[in-house]
Formats: C-alpha cells, sequence, structure tokens
C-alpha cells in the first residue's frame, strides 16, 4: 500500500468536497461521510504502515509544479511518517466519530465537518510532503482550517477574536518558516527534503543554523511554544472536538513533528535553542495550569508545556524520546479533552468551580479522564511514564539546570491534572452537575477505545520504538542519538518521586484539605496574580499591537494618504480631465465617425500624391 | 475634343461626392441608404470605364458582382432600418446614440 | 462630337439626380431622382458598350433597389419626419467638400487622358456570361456571391421579421 500513499490525504478532502457541496441535504450535515472517509484515510494509513515495517523508507517520484524541479511534489513515508500517520488518522478518526455524538444538532453542522475534514486532510499532507513547498502548503491549510474551526461559532465575539489571535499569532511564525525555505533554497537550490539532508553536511554551519532557528521559529508560532503560546489557550473557544483534534492529533503536532522531520538540519546551536525553549516553554505552561478554573484552558496549558517537553527532548537529542512523548501525548490528551468535552456537555459550563463530585454521575467519563489523568501525570506504568522519563534521562545528559526545569515542570504536571481530577470528580456535588448524565454511546465508545490508547501506547517502547524511530535519520547521525541511558535508573526513581510528590501534594489541599487552597492562594499572592495574569504576556503583545504598530501605522497611513494617495489621485484626476475634453469627439453619431473617415482618406489621398505614390 | 476615361472618372469622383455628402448630412436613413447606392454606383461607372478603355473584360465582370452585392447591401440594409424603427421609433439616426458613454 | 455630346448630357442627368437625392424635400422625391440617377447611369454604361451591365443595371436598381427604397419610405412614415440639417453642424459638408476637392484634384492630375481611345470591347451576354462562368475565371466568386445573397436575404427576413411575443 505504500506507493499508494497519496490516497491518505485524498480521502478526507474527497469528503470535504462531498461535505461542501451536499452536505446541507445530508443526515447529521454529512457527519458519517466525514466518518467513512476519515476511516478509509485510517486504512489506508494502517496499511502503510504496515509496509513501512518490511519497505523501511519510501519516497515517490513525484510530480512537478509549474515546471520546476524546485516543485517536485510526492511524498515521503519512513518510520517518523509512519507514527505521525498513525496517530493523526487514528485520533482524527475517533474524533470525528466522538463528533456525531457532541456536534448532533448543531445548525452549522455540515460546515463543521467539511472543515474538519479539510483539517485532517491537509495534516495527512502535511506528513507525507517531501518538499518543503508541498509541507508550507499544507501547514497553511492546516492553520487556515484551524482559524475556521476555532471561529466556528462565529457569532460569539470571543470565538472570532480567538480564531483571529490564532491566525494571526501562528503567522508570524509561518513567515519565518517561509523565511528558512527560502534560506535553504538559495543555498541548497532544492527543496526535496531528501536531497537537503544529503546536502547539508557540506553547508557553512552558519547558514544552517540560520535556516533550522527559521524553521524553528515556524514550529514555535504552530506548536504553540513560548513567546507564541499565548494563541492556544484562547483556541478552546471552538467546540471542544476541535480542541481536541488540534491538541492531540493536527495543529500543535506540526510544528514539533516539522523539527523531528527537518532534524539533520538542525546543528548544535540551533538545538541548543530548541532545547531552552522548549524547557522554558515546559515550566511556564504549567505554572499556569496550576492556577486556571477553567476545565479546557488547564487542559490547554497542560498541552503548550507538554509540546514544551517534546520540544525539549527533540532539543537534547532525544529524538526517539521526543516522539514517543508525541505519541503517547495524542492519546492521553485526545482522551482528556474528549472527557473533558463529555463534562462540559453534560454541565454546560467550563469553569471548574461549578463542578465536583462528577464521578458518581458519569462513571465511564469519570473513568477515562481518570486513565488520562494517570497517564499524564507521570505515574508508572502508563504511556506518559515511559515517555517523560525518556526525556528526562536524555535532558539529564544534556545540562543540569534544564533538568531542574525539566523535572519541576513533571512536578507540576501532576499537580494540576490531579487538582483538575480532585475538583471535577470528587468532593460535594455542586447545583450544575446534579442534572448531568453520561453521554451516549457515540461518544463513550471513542473514550473507551483511547483510554486502551493512553494505558498501553507507552509499551512500544519495550517493542522496538526507539530504534524503529531512529532509522528516519541518517545512521551516523541515529548513532549520536541512540546513547543517552546513563543515569538511567536515578532519574526514573526521581520521576515518579515528583509525580508522587505532586499527588499527595494536592489530594491533601483538595481531597481531604489539610492545606487551605485558600491560604495558599492568599500567601502567595503575588505569583498567584502574576501567573494568573499568564505573565502579563498577553497584556505586552496588546501593548505592542495598540500602542507601537498604531502609532507606525498612522505615520505610514498619513504618507499613504497625502502622498501615494495624492500620486495616484493626481493621475487619475489628469486622466479624468483628459477625458472630458476627448470625449467631445466621441458624439456617438456613426456619421460624425464616417465624417472624419473622409476625412482621413483624403488625407491619405494628399499623403499619396505628396510622396509619389501610385498614380 | 473626344470623349478619355478622364471624363469618366472625374463624373464617377463627382457622383461620389455627392454620395458622400449626402451619406454624412442626412438626417434620415432611408436616404443615407439611397446615398450609398450613388457611391456604388460611382464606384461601378470606374469599374466599367477603364474595363472599356483598358479592352479588359474583367472590370465588368466585377461590376456585376458589385450590383450583387449592392442589392443585398440595400436588402439588410432596409431590415436592420425597419428593426430601428420598430425600437425606436424613428429613423434618425442622430437620436438613436444608446451607445454614446 | 457625337460622342461627348451624348456623354455630357447623360452626365448631367446623372449629376442632377445624384444632387436630387440629397437635396429633395421629401424623401418619396428623393427615391424618384435616385431613379433617375440610376437610369443615367445604365445609359453611362451603354456608352461604354457594357450592354449587359446596363440591363442588370436597369433590372437590379430601377426594378428592385428603387422600389424597396419606396416600400421602406411608406413603412417607416420617414417622410413625415424630413428635417433640413440643423445650422451649427458643419463637419458633415465641410468633409464631404474637402473630400471632393483632394479627390477631383487628384483626378485631374493623374495621366488617365493619357489612356486614348476607347477599345473595341463590347460587354454583351455573352462575352460577360463567358468570363463570369469560366472555370479559370470567376465561377467560384460567383457562387459565393449567390450564397452571399442567399445569407443576405435570410439575414433581412430574420432582421425586418416582427418578434414573435414573449
Amino acid at each position: 500500500m505504500i506507493e499508494q500513499a497519496w490516497l491518505i490525504p485524498l480521502f478526507p478532502v474527497i469528503s470535504f468536497l462531498i461535505i461542501l457541496l451536499f452536505g446541507k441535504r445530508m443526515k447529521e450535515g454529512g457527519g458519517y461521510v466525514a466518518v467513512a472517509f476519515v476511516g478509509l484515510s485510517m486504512l489506508v494509513s494502517l496499511l502503510t504502515i504496515r509496509d513501512v515495517f518490511s519497505v523501511g523508507r519510501y519516497e515517490s517520484e513525484g510530480i512537478s509544479w509549474l515546471g520546476s524541479e524546485a516543485f517536485r511534489f510526492g511524498f515521503l513515508i519512513d518510520p517518523l511518517a509512519a507514527v505521525m500517520l498513525f496517530v493523526v488518522s487514528f485520533v482524527g478518526f475517533l474524533i470525528v466519530v466522538y463528533s456525531l455524538g457532541y456536534m448532533h444538532g448543531d445548525p452549522g453542522v455540515q460546515r463543521y465537518y467539511a472543515e474538519i475534514s479539510l483539517f485532517i486532510a491537509s495534516m495527512l499532507a502535511l506528513i507525507i510532503a517531501n518538499n518543503l513547498v508541498f509541507l508550507f502548503i499544507s501547514w497553511e491549510l492546516v492553520g487556515l482550517c484551524s482559524y475556521l474551526l476555532i471561529g466556528f461559532w462565529y457569532r460569539k465575539p470571543s470565538a472570532a477574536s480567538a480564531a483571529k489571535k490564532a491566525f494571526l499569532v501562528t503567522r508570524v511564525g509561518d513567515i519565518m518558516l517561509l523565511a528558512g525555505i527560502l534560506v535553504l533554497y538559495a543555498k541548497f537550490g532544492t527543496l526535496n527534503l531528501s536531497e537537503l539532508f544529503e546536502l547539508a553536511p557540506s553547508a557553512a554551519p552558519a547558514t544552517l543554523t540560520l535556516a533550522s532557528l527559521l524553521l524553528f521559529g515556524g514550529a514555535v508560532g504552530k506548536s504553540a511554544q513560548f513567546p507564541l503560546h499565548v494563541w492556544l489557550p484562547d483556541a478552546m473557544e471552538g467546540p471542544t472536538t476541535v480542541s481536541a483534534l488540534i491538541h492531540a492529533a493536527t495543529m500543535v503536532k506540526a510544528g514539533v513533528y516539522l523539527v523531528a522531520r527537518a532534524y539533520p538540519l538542525f546543528t548544535p546551536e540551533s538545538l541548543f535553542v530548541v532545547a531552552w525553549i522548549g524547557g522554558i516553554t515546559a515550566l511556564m505552561a504549567a505554572t499556569m495550569a496550576v492556577v486556571m478554573t477553567d476545565l479546557k484552558r488547564v487542559i490547554a496549558y497542560s498541552t503548550v508545556s507538554h509540546l514544551g517537553f517534546m520540544t525539549l527532548a527533540l532539543g537534547v537529542g532525544g529524538y526517539a524520546a521526543g516522539v514517543f512523548h508525541l505519541l503517547n501525548h495524542s492519546f492521553f490528551k485526545a482522551l482528556l479533552f474528549l472527557s473533558a468535552g463529555a463534562v462540559i456537555h453534560a454541565v454546560h459550563s467550563q469553569d471548574i468551580r461549578d463542578m465536583g463530585g462528577l464521578w458518581k454521575r458519569m462513571p465511564i467519563t469519570g473513568t477515562a479522564f481518570f486513565i488520562g489523568a494517570w497517564s499524564l501525570s507521570g505515574l508508572p506504568p502508563w504511556s506518559g511514564f515511559w515517555s517523560k522519563d525518556d526525556i528526562l534521562a536524555a535532558v539529564y545528559g544534556y545540562s543540569t539546570p534544564l533538568f531542574i526545569i525539566a523535572a519541576f515542570a513533571a512536578l507540576l504536571s501532576a499537580v494540576y491534572i490531579s487538582r483538575l481530577f480532585f475538583i471535577v470528580f470528587t468532593g460535594k456535588e455542586s447545583e450544575a452537575v446534579k442534572h448531568a448524565h453520561e453521554a451516549p454511546r457515540v461518544m463513550t465508545v471513542p473514550l473507551m477505545i483511547l483510554s486502551l490508547g493512553a494505558l498501553f501506547s507507552g509499551f512500544v517502547r519495550f517493542a522496538g520504538f526507539e530504534e524503529f524511530v531512529l532509522n528516519t535519520l541518517p545512521a551516523e547521525l541515529a548513532e549520536h542519538f541512540a546513547a543517552h541511558e546513563g543515569g538511567h535508573g536515578f532519574v526514573m526513581s526521581l520521576s515518579i518521586a515528583l509525580a508522587a510528590l505532586g499527588i499527595v501534594l494536592t489530594g491533601i489541599t483538595y481531597y481531604k484539605p489539610v492545606l487551605s487552597a485558600e491560604k495558599i492562594r492568599t500567601t502567595f499572592k503575588p505569583l498567584h496574580t502574576l501567573l494568573i495574569d499568564r505573565y502579563y504576556l498577553d497584556h505586552i503583545y496588546l501593548f505592542f499591537a495598540t500602542k507601537v504598530v498604531k502609532d507606525t501605522s498612522t505615520v505610514i497611513n498619513a504618507i499613504d494618504a497625502y502622498f501615494i494617495d495624492g500620486l495616484v489621485n493626481g493621475i487619475g484626476k489628469a486622466t479624468a480631465k483628459a477625458g472630458e475634453v476627448m470625449r467631445r469627439i466621441q458624439t456617438g453619431i456613426t456619421q460624425d465617425y464616417a465624417s472624419w473617415l473622409l476625412l482621413g482618406a483624403s488625407l491619405l489621398l494628399i499623403i499619396a500624391r505628396l510622396t509619389g505614390g501610385a498614380a | 475634343m473626344s470623349v478619355t476615361v478622364f471624363h469618366y472618372v472625374f463624373l464617377a469622383t463627382v457622383l461620389f461626392s455627392i454620395g458622400a455628402y449626402g451619406l454624412l448630412s442626412s438626417r434620415n436613413a432611408v436616404r443615407m441608404l439611397m446615398s450609398i447606392e450613388l457611391m456604388l454606383n460611382a464606384a461601378n461607372i470606374n469599374l466599367v470605364a477603364f474595363s472599356s478603355y483598358l479592352g479588359n473584360l474583367s472590370g465588368q465582370a466585377f461590376a456585376a458582382f458589385t450590383i450583387a452585392i449592392a442589392a443585398a447591401e440595400a436588402g439588410v440594409g432596409m431590415a436592420i432600418l425597419l428593426a430601428l424603427y420598430r425600437n425606436f421609433r424613428t429613423v434618425n439616426l442622430r437620436e438613436i446614440k444608446e451607445l454614446r458613454w | 462630337m457625337m460622342d461627348s455630346l451624348v456623354f455630357f448630357i447623360i452626365s448631367a442627368v446623372v449629376i442632377a439626380g445624384a444632387v436630387g437625392v440629397v437635396m429633395a424635400e421629401r424623401i418619396f422625391h428623393a427615391v424618384l431622382a435616385l431613379a433617375l440617377a440610376l437610369l443615367g447611369v445604365a445609359a453611362v454604361f451603354v456608352t461604354l458598350g457594357a450592354e449587359f451591365l446596363a440591363v442588370i443595371q436597369v433590372l437590379v436598381y430601377a426594378g428592385g433597389v428603387v422600389v424597396l427604397f419606396l416600400f421602406a419610405t411608406m413603412l417607416t412614415k420617414s417622410d413625415l419626419q424630413l428635417k433640413r440639417p440643423p445650422r451649427g453642424d458643419e463637419l458633415a459638408p465641410v468633409s464631404a467638400v474637402i473630400f471632393a476637392i483632394v479627390a477631383l484634384f487628384y483626378v485631374a492630375s493623374s495621366g488617365f487622358a493619357s489612356l486614348g481611345e476607347r477599345a473595341s470591347v463590347i460587354g454583351s451576354v455573352g462575352s460577360v456570361g463567358g468570363l463570369i462562368f469560366n472555370p479559370q475565371a470567376y465561377v467560384i466568386p460567383f457562387e459565393l456571391v449567390g450564397l452571399l445573397l442567399l445569407a443576405a436575404m435570410v439575414g433581412a427576413i430574420f432582421l425586418a421579421k416582427k418578434e414573435a411575443a414573449k
């Protein structure tokens, strides 16, 4: 099936077109069409992945676009792409199924299914692209779809502005990505990934560092890394399924994937930057997640934090660990989001202060959330533990300050997710919770499947996952990154201890209130305010946008209005005036034209005579 | 003084000029069409005169064609005129300037 | 001498007819003047030995085209709309006069007079017909003209026909 891998993104595109054209007249707005085609796409993905085990790597000839060899678009399937294909098509499929229940009865539902099909299609295309321009096009399509879906309820002002924010902030990254692509093209004259990897070792390190950092800039925007992470928490304005898709399968994974994809282009210097950005993001987002009171927002910050972990892992050379965490995170984060969606669906609120004691009302959802939380917190033996452990081990060998940061972020992971669980599912039943009831089957079944994934995806580590993923890289690089096993025992014990400590701390605060949450809050008042206000980053950006940009724009606008417009208008007015005069000739009376014709003929006769033409 | 080809060409030129004047100055489309017939006849005189003076019958054959085409032109022109008249209730072309800016 | 006299008389008739077409107050009179001018041209053809064309001229023009104009005059009631050209519109006469002067000067300054005596070709039905139907000469143009006339007829009917009620 590997030669037919182009079918993978094609199926959702077909679904997009069908639903776009006929969705209004279909049952559930074409939801079943979307399920069918995304399912087909998943099937082809699975068959392709099976082939990857035997073939290892496949790159298609491709089709040349605009007659340029630089734009020869084909697809490239290797172990990294296989992992991503699995994540995107499988999790995407489950989310679309879940949507049948979650989006039921929404008036714009056919728009939802069309957009989500395109979303999945463009993400799949991004994964298999073997050309940076192809990748960039898919990348932009992913951005567009996320904009459309975050702003799905566009009549709601907050949703519309969140969509705009997501689009504009990621755009900053997109421009850097484009710049990176241009640098690479200028340097190597090709945009084919395999060719680039071959040429890269011979290039000047400075150029390569610049190019790879620009590519990473794109990843920072897309994967919500510091300092461009501000869009992701606001992106919660869309339907929860969209959040799940953005967080677990598509969108934000694109950034991490890009770094992993272009890994041979990264120099040690740029990897250093990557590692630190990842570390800072992981810690910062984790601290904010601890204080937020919006259910989805907490999970959103958790995503940012874990994306930071993945970036950190890639930065410190833990290539397999980063990809491994990406896989695991997809499962438990999709699970957390979808169960959070079920809770929101039932309680009609996103504020965790309205919730409590939901366990009895929604046992399946509660169990699912519990599994997701356990996995995320990093307690053994479920998936999150293994990948986090690998990452910490990789960081341990790289730099001590970064290790402390990562360890602290890991501790906070356990704190915020157990806090969420204790507040929402245990304790006293609140007023809103009393009317809650379990979600329909179409929503709980995907939850169960994802639960299995979140529980067991960690064990692929023992089935040779690392070697499999490292096959993606050129041999010498793979060898370089394989040896990071030192101090594993110490790291593992520390990791377990930290997770346990975090859960215990939260437990004695929220489950059996030995410590008062209120008291902690007042004691660390300034810190709490800082975190609630998200490190004032949004304020800084807002200040920048309103003050600096606006003042500059005013000046530029004045130049435009008076000088350039004056020039243009002047030309226009002159033309109009000339026309005013000239149009007198155009009387619209045929005979006048004939008269001029006759005069012209006379003139020709005179000329013929004067020049001695034919007599 | 004998009649030369010059006389015929002169006659044709006068006839053509009168036709042109009629075509340009008439307010009435019927009269304009008639002026066109005059101009065509002027051309025919030229053709036949040169045919006669050069001893080549081709000119006369061409004149025959011209007459045929002039008939076709008159027929179509008249039909257009009737259509115009139906739409605008006038055959004064100065009053028909729908296409003017 | 006789030739010249005949020519000048015929020319006078033709020009008088033409002026009548352009100047007549009523369109109906203009059509009659046109008939006169066209018959005059037929006579010119006779003086040039083009007998066949003279006959055609009478048949087609005097018999066909003039009748057509009479119908048009009646159908469009254009006789009632006759107006003299208004003052202040000199473009048409000026351009026509300039053209006439230039063209006559051009003809006068050309060497046409030196062509000498008329050749004795007679444009009889036989000779012109022989030329037109000669495969080496004008058969194909002739057939094309037939086609053109057919197209013109269809077009004229189509244009003049009253539009069907919509």
